[in-house]
């Protein structure tokens, strides 16, 4: 029911943001979403496979249905490091994340600089394959803007 | 006017390899001034080793053999401070990940070439293996 599209999905979805509770499962078909800069983009509008990678493990993004675009394109902390104006949105799902032989897990963050209970990690980095693979089937939603 | 022994087609390749080099590079310095956070989440600043690694393979290259068959020198910034050099002439391509190495002053090199028959990645190559692919690249 969390991940129902439907009033009951969105109450749920509300309580447990509101108790800060963590999720167990993310399902296959859970949209994910990431900000991308200009710079992690290729001219022909795909993506860089560098845009997947973090040898520390834990690559950052958000479980859509706990976000809004405008929240994951600008990104959760404030201030920004960037500029949130040239930022664009990736998609992609968890089955894809799975299929790359990693998972994808709940991971909140409240600290001074950002609340985003929407966030989630990787559970390992991903191979140079795996990165590439993920470029490629992942769908800009937002393209960023040159500034 | 003065007598020069280059053809005209290959001083037009020539200038367009320096700009080549010269927009590469130009991006790599866009990166050194990333902060941490820089891409919205906890991105690592890039690393200044792994950018003057790659300003330094871009104007190794523009002097090499062959180094007119670029059409594209495309760097790449990732989350965790590292970040790719791609090469591309019309028939091969080739990546090279740039990771800060465990040492001060210290990098660790990954390659990733293709062409239309075969795909190879290499992993901790060393600096013979990776003029190697290089020459691949280019030959």
């Amino acid at each position: 029911m969390l991940w129902s599209t439907t009033f009951v999905g969105s109450w749920l979805r509300r309580r447990y943001e509101a108790s800060w509770r963590l999720i167990g499962q993310i399902p296959d078909s859970a949209i994910l979403w990431r900000a991308i800069r200009p710079d992690q983009i290729y001219r022909d509008g795909t993506i860089k496979p560098s845009f997947f990678r973090d040898r520390r493990g834990n690559y950052s993004c958000d479980l859509a249905l706990f976000s809004t675009r405008e929240k994951s394109r600008r990104g959760y902390a404030q201030p920004p490091a960037w500029n949130p104006d040239e930022a664009g949105l990736i998609e992609f799902k968890a089955g894809d994340v799975r299929q790359a032989n990693t998972d994808v897990v709940h991971a909140p963050i409240r600290n001074e600089r950002t609340i985003n209970y929407s966030h989630a990690q990787f559970s390992r980095e991903l191979s140079g394959e795996e990165e590439r693979a993920m470029a490629a089937g992942a769908v800009v939603v937002i393209p960023p803007r040159k500034p | 006017m003065q007598a020069t022994n280059r053809t005209p087609d290959l001083s037009i390749s020539r200038s367009r390899l320096l700009s080549l080099v010269a927009q590469g590079i130009g991006e790599l310095e866009r990166y050194s001034r990333f902060v941490a956070g820089w891409d919205g989440y906890s991105g690592e600043p890039i690393s200044p080793v792994a950018i003057a690694t790659a300003e330094n393979l871009i104007e190794t290259l523009a002097e090499m053999k062959g180094s007119e068959q670029l059409i594209d020198i495309i760097p790449g910034p990732a989350p965790d401070g590292s970040l790719d050099v791609e090469l591309r002439t019309e028939k091969r391509r080739l990546i090279v990940t740039i990771y800060p190495g465990n040492a001060p002053n210290d990098v660790e090199i990954r390659t990733f070439r293709t062409d239309s028959v075969t795909s190879e990645e290499k992993n901790d190559l060393g600096a013979d293996a990776l003029v190697d692919d290089v020459r691949w690249l280019l030959a």
